[in-house]
């Protein structure tokens, strides 16, 4: 059976997912290259790739931890709103795959194999940031609405 | 369905965090049982009558909707 990570990996995925993401995201910028050459390395660009591929695999990481990392008590209704997002986030992916592949379908000039590939980089986090967002409202903020 | 378990909880001074606390579940299970959001398991509706001490029958009552065949072969 599939076992959730413990809970105390949900604070860990909350902090490394946000700063690999920037890390990836000023990579792209090229800052470190400049950087790079600025004290005269022999490959500028090798920098700038490893902590690239490093704010990737961090931001990845923490996904995983803050999506499969246990609330503080895990009990039926938890695993139920757990199950009911994972539904929900799936069929969101489903509809956007089936939109999207249509709308390029009908694109004069459809896009090549980078457009396609960032399109379906995209569906997958759309499936998994819909999965985190909609189970941790529920949780965290949606439930208490309902105290009277 | 509805049910009775918060009045039930009121009257034995119970507050949703000692109940679940109790029945080993988060608050907000207890909040979503209350409020009819959250149908509980067979499991957790005879422990919920042990801790109470009321039969489940006197906590949980079937409505009308509860009959009707559309909605109990889509659940």
């Amino acid at each position: 059976m599939f076992k959730l990570l413990p809970h105390r990996y949900k604070r860990i995925g909350l902090i490394i997912a946000p700063t690999g993401f920037l890390l990836w995201i000023i990579m792209q910028i090229g800052l470190i290259t400049d950087f790079s050459q600025f004290i005269g390395l022999s490959n500028p660009k090798l920098l700038n790739v490893s902590f690239a591929i490093l704010g990737f695999f961090a931001f990845l990481f923490g996904m995983y931890a803050l999506s499969f990392s246990k609330e503080k008590i895990e009990d039926e209704m938890i695993k139920n709103v757990r199950l009911e997002s994972f539904q929900f986030a799936a069929l969101l992916q489903i509809l956007f795959l089936i939109i999207g592949l249509t709308c390029v379908g009908f694109m004069k000039n459809p896009p090549k194999d980078a457009g396609m590939m960032l399109f379906f980089i995209v569906a997958i986090f759309i499936f998994w940031i819909t999965y985190i967002i909609r189970f941790n409202y529920i949780v965290h903020i949606g439930i208490y609405k309902y105290e009277k | 369905m509805k049910n009775n378990v918060k009045a039930i909880r009121v009257i034995k001074g119970l507050t949703q965090e000692e109940l679940a606390q109790l029945l080993g579940v988060s608050r907000q299970t207890i909040i979503s049982i209350e409020s009819s959001r959250y149908v509980p398991s067979t499991v957790l509706s005879l422990k919920i009558s042990k801790f109470l001490d009321k039969r489940v029958e006197e906590l949980f009552e079937l409505e009308k909707s509860d009959f009707d065949s559309k909605s109990s072969r889509s659940s």
